[in-house]
C-alpha cells in the first residue's frame, strides 16, 4: 500500500525531473532551501563574531577555514544562503508579479496601451542588464533592499513579454469569446480565463530565473552595491576575498555556493520548460 | 448514428415542442421576428482588403432553425461572428430582439443583450482548460438567472450534463478528459444554460467524426427546440443541415446566392453553386462512385 503510494507520488513528478540530472538538481536546490531556512541552527558559530585566529585554512573545527578577522567561514557561507537565496526568491517573485501584471494589461487591452507598455519594455530591455542595475542601485544608495529594487527594474520586462504573448493568443480563444458573450467583465475574464492559463509558463520562467537572480544580486553585492559588511552575503564575501587573493578558500566556498544554486535552478527550469511543450499540446 | 438521425427527425416533426406544430410557427409569419440582418458587409483590412461578406440580408424567427451553408471561405463564420458581436461589421445593421446590436468592446455586454450565445468550431478551445466543466456550465446558469430572474426553478449543472448525454459526476472533471464530441456537447450545455433566444452554432460538428457529428447536431437541435431557442446552424455539410434546418441560406464568395425552405432548396435548387454543393454530397450506395464535384 505504502509502496504503491510512493510510486504514484513519484509518477506525479514531471517526467523530465525524474531523470538523474533532474534528481541531482532538485536535491541540490532543496538542500540549499533547507540550509537557508535552518541557517541559524546549522551554523556552528556566530557568523559575525571574531572568535578564531585569522586566515585559518579549512580544518576539522572551521570546515571552510576563517577569514581575515577570524570569523568562521562555514557559518558565514551557511548564513549567507539565507540572504542570497531569500533575496533571489523575493526578486523573482516581485519581477513575476510586476512583469505579469504589466504584460496582462498590455496583451488584454491591446491598442495604444499595448504600444506604450511594450515600447517602455523595449527601452528597459535595450540596456545591458548589469549596467542598468548598477546605475539604479548606485542612484538609490547601497543596501540589500535597494539592490533588490535595482534588480527588479531590469528583471520584470522578460515576464511582461512572456505574459503578453500568451495573453494575445488566449484573448482570441473561443472560451474567452464565450465569456464575453455571457457578459463577463474584463476583470473577471482576466482572473478566471486568462491568468490561470498563463501561470504554469510563468512559474517555469521563474524557476529558470532564480539562478540568474542569485547571480545578479551577488554581482551587485560584489560591486559594493548590495550587502554591507559584516552581513554575510555570498557576492560581498567574494568581493572581500579579493583583498587576500592567496587565501583560496575565501573565494572558493561562496563561489561554489553561488555556482551550485545557479546551476541547480537553471537545470530545473530547463527541464520544466522541456516538460511544458507536450503539456501545452495536450491542452 | 441512426438514433441521432431519428432524434433530429423527431425534432423536425415538432415532437419536442409540447404538441405545437413546429412548421406552422416558422418563417411564415407565425413566429415573431428575432433577428434581422440588413446589408451586412465585412471587409478585412489588408493589401488588398478582403471583402468577406457583402450585402448579406436575412431574417430569423423565434424558435426557427436556420442553416447557413457554403464552402470554406464563403463568409459563414464571419456572418456568425458579426451577428454575435465578436467582430464589427464594416457596414449594415443587425437588429436583435428589436435592438441594434453593438459589437463587443472592452466593456462588458449588458445582461439584457446576452440572449445570443455561440458554440464554436474548435472543440479544443471551446472550453477553458483550467476550469472544471461544471463550473463553466454554472456560468451559463448565472447568466440565465441574471437575465430572467423570474425564470423559476432552473436545471442544475448535473441535469444539464445529463441532458447532453454525460454523467452528473462529469462536472468535476477538466475539459482535457473529454473527447471532441463531448466537449462540443458541454459547450452546448453552457450556451443553452443561459436560456438564449438565439444560439449560433459555428460549424460545431466539422471537426468531429461522422457518427459524432449527427449526435452533437441532434442534441443541439433537440435542446434548442425544447426551450424555443432559435438556431443559426452553420456548416459546409448540407446533408446534416438538411436534417436540422427549417430554412437554408447558401453562401458563396461572401454573398447569399440562394435561400428558401429546406425541402425546396434540397429538391429544387435554383443556383448553380447550390446544385454543385448538392451533387458533391457522397452517396453511401456501395457503388463506389465519387461525388461529381
Amino acid at each position: 500500500m505504502g509502496g504503491k503510494r510512493r510510486r504514484s507520488l513519484w509518477k506525479r513528478i514531471p517526467a523530465q525531473i525524474r531523470t538523474p540530472l533532474g534528481v541531482i538538481a532538485v536535491t541540490v536546490a532543496l538542500t540549499w532551501l533547507v540550509v537557508a531556512i535552518f541557517a541559524p541552527y546549522l551554523s556552528p558559530y556566530d557568523p559575525v563574531s571574531q572568535e578564531f585566529a585569522p586566515y585559518l585554512e579549512p580544518n576539522s573545527v572551521n570546515f571552510f577555514g576563517t577569514d581575515d578577522i577570524g570569523r568562521d567561514y562555514f557559518s558565514r557561507v551557511v548564513s549567507g544562503s539565507r540572504i542570497s537565496i531569500s533575496l533571489s526568491l523575493l526578486l523573482v517573485f516581485m519581477s513575476m508579479i510586476v512583469g505579469s501584471l504589466i504584460g496582462l494589461v498590455a496583451g488584454f487591452f491591446g491598442g495604444w496601451i499595448d504600444e506604450v507598455i511594450m515600447r517602455l519594455t523595449d527601452l528597459f530591455m535595450s540596456f545591458p542588464t548589469v549596467i542598468l542595475a548598477m546605475i539604479v542601485a548606485a542612484a538609490l544608495g547601497a543596501s540589500l533592499f535597494n539592490s533588490v529594487l535595482a534588480a527588479l527594474v531590469v528583471s520584470w520586462p522578460v515576464y511582461a513579454r512572456l505574459t503578453r504573448s500568451m495573453v494575445l493568443s488566449l484573448r482570441q480563444s473561443n472560451f474567452v469569446s464565450a465569456a464575453r458573450l455571457m457578459g463577463h467583465s474584463s476583470g473577471r475574464i482576466m482572473l478566471r480565463d486568462i491568468v490561470p492559463n498563463t501561470i504554469s509558463s510563468t512559474l517555469i520562467m521563474a524557476s529558470l530565473d532564480i539562478g540568474t537572480a542569485t547571480l545578479l544580486l551577488s554581482g551587485l553585492s560584489f560591486l559594493g552595491l548590495g550587502a554591507k559588511p559584516p552581513t554575510p552575503e555570498w557576492g560581498s564575501m567574494i568581493s572581500y576575498a579579493l583583498h587576500s587573493f592567496d587565501k583560496w578558500w575565501l573565494g572558493l566556498f561562496p563561489g561554489l555556493a553561488i555556482f551550485s544554486v545557479v546551476v541547480a535552478f537553471n537545470i530545473i527550469g530547463d527541464l520544466l520548460r522541456d516538460q511544458l511543450d507536450p503539456e501545452v499540446q495536450r491542452l | 448514428m441512426s438514433d441521432a438521425v431519428a432524434d433530429i427527425r423527431d425534432v423536425r416533426a415538432g415532437k419536442h415542442h409540447s404538441g405545437q406544430d413546429r412548421e406552422s410557427r416558422l418563417g411564415n409569419g407565425a413566429g415573431s421576428l428575432l433577428l434581422s440582418v440588413r446589408d451586412l458587409k465585412v471587409v478585412y483590412p489588408g493589401r488588398p482588403p478582403v471583402v468577406a461578406v457583402d450585402q448579406v440580408s436575412f431574417e430569423l424567427f423565434e424558435g426557427e432553425v436556420l442553416g447557413l451553408v457554403g464552402e470554406s471561405g464563403s463568409g459563414k463564420s464571419t456572418v456568425a461572428k458579426a451577428v454575435a458581436g465578436l467582430l464589427a461589421p464594416t457596414s449594415g445593421e443587425i437588429i436583435f430582439d428589436g435592438n441594434s446590436m453593438k459589437p463587443l468592446g472592452m466593456a462588458k455586454r449588458p445582461v439584457e443583450r446576452t440572449g445570443i450565445q455561440m458554440v464554436f468550431q474548435d472543440p479544443t478551445t471551446s472550453l477553458n482548460p483550467r476550469r472544471r466543466v461544471g463550473s463553466q456550465i454554472s456560468d451559463g446558469l448565472e447568466v440565465a438567472a441574471a437575465r430572467k430572474p423570474e425564470g423559476g426553478n432552473r436545471l442544475s449543472v448535473e441535469k444539464w450534463l445529463e441532458r447532453v448525454g454525460l454523467s452528473a459526476s462529469d462536472g468535476n472533471r477538466f475539459p482535457r478528459s473529454f473527447s471532441g464530441g463531448q466537449r462540443q456537447r458541454i459547450a452546448t450545455a453552457r450556451a443553452l444554460a443561459t436560456e438564449p433566444s438565439l444560439l449560433i452554432a459555428d460549424e460545431p460538428i466539422s471537426s468531429l467524426d461522422a457518427s459524432t457529428q449527427a449526435r452533437v447536431a441532434g442534441i443541439m437541435c433537440k435542446l434548442a427546440a425544447e426551450q424555443n431557442t432559435a438556431l443559426l446552424f452553420i456548416s459546409h455539410d448540407l446533408s446534416i443541415v438538411r436534417l436540422i434546418a427549417d430554412r437554408i441560406l447558401v453562401m458563396y464568395h461572401g454573398e447569399i446566392v440562394e435561400s428558401g425552405p429546406t425541402q425546396q432548396v434540397w429538391n429544387d435548387p435554383q443556383d448553380g453553386y447550390t446544385k454543385r454543393l448538392l451533387s458533391s454530397i457522397p452517396t453511401p450506395d456501395g457503388l463506389g462512385i465519387l461525388p461529381s464535384a
